[in-house]
């Protein structure tokens, strides 16, 4: 190994600093509200600072992004690219909405353990090597064991969280074993093609066996059947906001990291195994099992949970779309991701508009809310056709995009399994009609006892009407939220 | 000016209007039926520059196209591609005159208007939309479009039943979308230049070597080619809307549960725009397949016909037995689709436009009694038109117009079908036959029923005032009558627009057969 100078060592730091500097942002408002929340007196500006330090974080993202060759390689360790540049925007979007919707009540340790899950969200898209992916999930995961299990004595989360952790641990530890046998097969502890090309021509099982286990541990994260039991507890136990975030944030994550593996482990010149089929395998799971585990929901939020399981399917045939080194399936995950972003708020935003009003989210508690709350009401609805993927929203956009994937990539593979996950596919969206409508059902067609105007906050329903906006623009312009890779 | 976006204008009026509509408080909810009237009235004044710049002779093919890329992502190109032709005209017409009666038939609705109008609206834009849409993706969006509103429409101001009858309504024909949207998509696929155009997809299609709907050499899944699946799934997804026996049986329940004017928009137009769609994608796209399952349709359309009128006879609820009505004059247009032949294709066509009138004026029928007594029982009723002439008038032309009496509308489509069916070289001989038993049972039911609730001693088991008919209701059955009479004694006032645009298709299906 040659010596490296520390002049040399300086220059590099130098070049790397303006990539690393949004995650540094984000460092540096984790800390300054530990500060904050020492002083009593400036305790209510622990949300602001977070506000402002995950904003700055996406402006100087956008920046950097749009600067031409955006692209930095930092060792084997962290390699900074604009597909994880959209999805480091998007998580950050999320991260924005959540704050805004967990408002100014919340601890400064809500706030701290937000950002640090959000930070290693980040660091996940940036990862290439084994530490830095092992590293980044669990930044992301022992945070979010903490949210969901929360801090009072609340016994219903302190369950989810139990299970949350339990199979989250499991989880990475399949993971850490499967990454070990994929470092032995390889010999590189880092994703790199031609040593997993190497990898299958000299040890087979190691390289099947490991890849499979690596992709568990994402799966995980992704809420894909078989690895989804612990979502519907979750789900139902934690704030919306959270609800929301884990919803959407270690799923586009975990999503990324798949595609990552993926398009290495499955290079044209690897003629052993067709990865994008074992994928596709998992994702026709998920489909079933999120749509049919809906059907049987009473609870809006179990059933949310269920549908985030179908849609984390939807997510997967995306990548198993993926035919040599066509960039198009990447585009479209983007596209579905911002489409899944905007409907997953939208609900759960609606959802904590009732919660506020009344605990239960069963289905009957909406009854009669499309008369006293009624941008609630359209809002959710106009989220509930997104979901199941009808126009004019961008859920069929995002559906439609998929299913001509599929289509052609059933065209140029012929492997029934694609045939099958099409046909699925398309029945799953039938079924789903019937438990997405329920929330919209119960809202027009029962009346309640109350008929009185629900009060709603101005800012939620701004921020409710600029969601369902963004739904119908994804119909009518979807150019303008197609990004390009 | 105007007339190049003429029909852009009658599609988007209404939506527009919707929008409108929406954002106007409650004060003003006496106007909202208003405004619904004041579109159905722009849309009349449209149409009649629609029919004073559309010339059949002047030459084959759409007219007033307008065309715009709207959609370009990820390798899918949508565009905005609107037309008519002599097969899409009529059902403009009867949409624009059908929804202004549903306007004037809601007039009364007093829960939730703003709801009610709105949707009635973009239900409203849907549907014209729909029988104009030249691009496939544009057509099935129109398509699907008229789901939620018609789920809403029938879910929240309809009858006892209505939740069970629009969740049903709603899954029955989603299940249909979603088999056209696979066969759309794979039409895409195959296509050569990657399109939704209709017109560039007549002579396009399937152009793709080694795609899956290649016609040189037919891919087959499951041992039978990928085409002839297409057709099937195209025949099951818009029999589902048609609706076709055995997938009708969502239809009789929406219809019962359904208000008087919900009805009306459903059997007049949805029901068209199910035979619209089998006609403009399964067989302008799969023509061959189609001849090779002509047996099949012709059979489906065979057992409508006969299932249908004997449901009708077996209904003892009004308006159920109009539902039924509805199916078994649905299935002449699949046995006038089958037969390949200009009489048979025009007399489909001709069928789809005398039955929206009909249909029409049959459930505005029902809703009078409805309205007055809130009793659809046929036996509760008897001798009715000695208290309600003028109400039997219009009943008695309705009936014998759903009969096929000559000299009504009802008449020139059936004969039609027939004269193409016993001459069609794609349908065996015996569906022709029994298809005729539809007349004898159609015949049974209609006679049956004026004899039970308007001739004999009067009498009335239910409560209500029995009066005859109210000046708005006289307004709205008063133009379908002079409609079904007109086009009865000069069936040529349609014709001549259908005639030349079936003719052209049975040419271009003989090009496609040989």
């Amino acid at each position: 190994m040659q010596q490296i100078t520390e002049q040399q060592y300086l220059q590099w730091l130098a070049r790397l600093l303006p990539f690393l500097l949004p995650e540094l942002l984000l460092v540096l408002t984790a800390v300054l509200i530990i500060f904050c929340s020492f002083w009593k007196k400036i305790n209510g500006a622990v949300f602001f600072i977070t506000l402002a330090g995950i904003i700055a974080h996406v402006a100087v993202l956008i920046l950097s992004l749009s600067n031409v060759g955006y692209y930095e390689r930092a060792d084997d360790f962290l390699v900074f690219d604009l597909f994880s540049g959209y999805f480091k925007i998007l998580v950050s979007v999320a991260a924005i909405l959540t704050v805004v919707m967990s408002g100014r009540q919340k601890k400064m340790e809500y706030y701290f353990l937000l950002l640090t899950i959000l930070l290693g969200a980040d660091l996940l898209m940036a990862s290439h090597h084994y530490i830095m992916i092992l590293l980044s999930i669990e930044m992301m995961s022992i945070p979010s064991y903490i949210l969901v299990a929360g801090l009072g004595p609340d016994k219903a989360r302190a369950e989810a969280g139990w299970k949350f952790f339990l199979f989250g641990s499991v989880a990475t530890a399949i993971m850490i074993f499967g990454m070990t046998y994929l470092f032995g097969a390889t010999g590189v502890s880092f994703l790199e093609s031609q040593s997993f090309t190497y990898a299958a021509q000299t040890h087979p099982t190691m390289f099947v066996v490991g890849g499979l286990m690596t992709l568990a541990g994402l799966f995980f994260k992704m809420t894909v059947a078989p690895f989804h039991l612990w979502a519907p507890d979750v789900y139902e136990s934690v704030p919306s906001p959270i609800a929301a975030f884990l919803s959407v944030v270690p799923k586009l994550a975990g999503l990324f990291m798949v595609a990552k593996l993926l398009f290495t482990m499955n290079n044209e010149a690897q003629q052993l195994i067709d990865w994008s089929a074992v994928v596709a395998g998992f994702a026709m799971l998920s489909i079933i099992v999120g749509t049919l585990g809906a059907i049987g929901q009473t609870n809006a939020r179990r059933m949310m949970a269920y549908s985030t399981i179908a849609h984390a399917g939807f997510l997967l045939t995306i990548l198993a779309t993926q035919v040599s080194s066509d960039p198009r399936p990447v585009e479209l995950a983007i596209f579905y991701s911002i489409v899944f972003l905007t409907m997953n708020y939208a609900t759960f935003m609606v959802i904590q508009v009732r919660e506020e009003r009344g605990g239960s989210v069963l289905y009957q508690d909406f009854g009669g809310m499309g008369y006293t709350a009624p941008i609630s009401a359209v809002a959710i609805t106009i989220a509930m056709v997104s979901l199941t993927g009808l126009p004019p929203v961008g859920g069929f956009m995002a559906k439609l995009l998929v299913f001509t994937e599929l289509w052609k990539k059933m065209t140029a593979v012929k492997n029934p399994v694609f045939l099958a996950l099409l046909v699925i596919g398309l029945l799953s969206t039938v079924a789903s009609l019937f438990f997405y409508l329920k929330i919209p059902f119960y809202m027009y067609f029962r009346r309640s006892e109350r008929t009185e105007p629900i009060k709603i906050p101005l800012l939620t329903n701004l921020l409710l009407l600029f969601l369902v906006a963004l739904l119908l623009a994804q119909f009518i312009v979807p150019r303008v939220f197609e990004l390009g890779y | 000016m105007i007339s190049q976006h003429l029909l852009s204008y009658l599609i988007f009026t209404p939506v527009v209007a919707a929008l409108v509509l929406l954002a106007l408080p409650n004060s003003f909810k006496d106007y909202y039926k208003w405004i619904a009237l004041g579109v159905s009235g722009v849309q009349v004044l449209l149409l009649f520059i629609v029919f004073s710049s559309y010339n059949p002779g002047e030459f084959e093919g759409f007219h007033l196209l307008e065309e715009i890329t709207w959609i370009d992502l990820n390798g899918l190109k949508v565009e905005y591609l609107v037309g008519i032709d002599g097969i899409s005209l009529p059902l403009v017409a009867l949409s624009v005159i059908v929804l202004l009666i549903a306007v004037i038939s809601s007039w009364n609705v007093s829960d939730r208007p703003k709801g009610y109008f709105t949707l009635l609206l973009i239900l409203n834009g849907a549907v014209i939309g729909s029988f104009c849409a030249l691009d496939l993706l544009l057509f099935y969006l129109f398509f699907e479009f008229m789901l939620l509103p018609m789920y809403f429409l029938i879910g929240i101001w309809g009858g006892p039943r209505r939740e069970y009858a629009s969740i049903k309504f709603f899954l029955y024909t989603l299940l249909g979308s979603l088999l056209i949207l696979l066969v759309i998509i794979g039409v895409y696929m195959s296509s050569y230049n990657g399109t939704f155009d209709l017109l560039e997809l007549l002579s396009g299609e399937g152009n793709l070597a080694n795609s899956v709907f290649d016609r040189v050499t037919p891919r087959m899944i499951l041992g039978w080619p990928a085409r002839n699946w297409a057709f099937l799934f195209l025949l099951i997804g818009f029999g589902i809307k048609l609706p076709m026996v055995p997938l009708h049986t969502w239809l009789p329940d929406a219809h019962v549960e359904a208000s008087t004017p919900i009805s009306v928009v459903l059997a007049a137009l949805l029901l068209k725009v199910g035979a619209y769609g089998l006609f403009r994608v399964g067989y302008w796209l799969f023509p061959a397949e189609a001849a090779s399952m002509s047996t099949l349709v012709a059979f489906l359309g065979m057992l409508s016909i006969v299932y249908g009128a004997m449901n009708a006879l077996a209904s003892k609820d009004f308006k159920r037995m109009i539902a039924y009505s509805s199916v078994s004059h649905m299935g002449f247009v699949l046995l006038g689709l089958a037969s390949f032949t200009v009489e048979g294709l025009a007399g489909a066509m001709f069928q789809m436009t005398s039955h929206g009138i009909i249909s029409a004026m049959l459930f505005l029928i029902a809703g009078v009694l409805y309205d007055r007594t809130g009793d659809r029982t046929i036996a509760n009723y008897s001798g009715l038109a000695s208290k309600m002439p003028v109400y039997t008038s219009f009943v008695l032309v309705g009936f014998f117009a759903a009969l096929g009496l000559p000299g009504l509308s009802g008449f020139i489509g059936e004969i039609m079908v027939f004269l193409g069916a016993f001459r069609s070289d794609y349908i065996p001989g015996w569906i022709a036959v029994l298809s005729t038993a539809g007349l004898i049972f159609g015949a049974g039911y209609c006679l049956w029923t004026i004899q039970r609730m308007f001739f004999g001693p009067y009498a009335v088991r239910s409560e209500g005032l029995m009066q005859d008919l109210s000046m708005r209701e006289k307004i709205m059955l008063l133009p379908l009558a002079i409609l079904i009479l007109l086009l009865g004694i000069f069936p040529q006032l349609l014709l001549q627009y259908i005639n030349p645009a079936t003719n052209l298709m049975v040419k271009i299906f003989g090009d496609h057969l040989n």
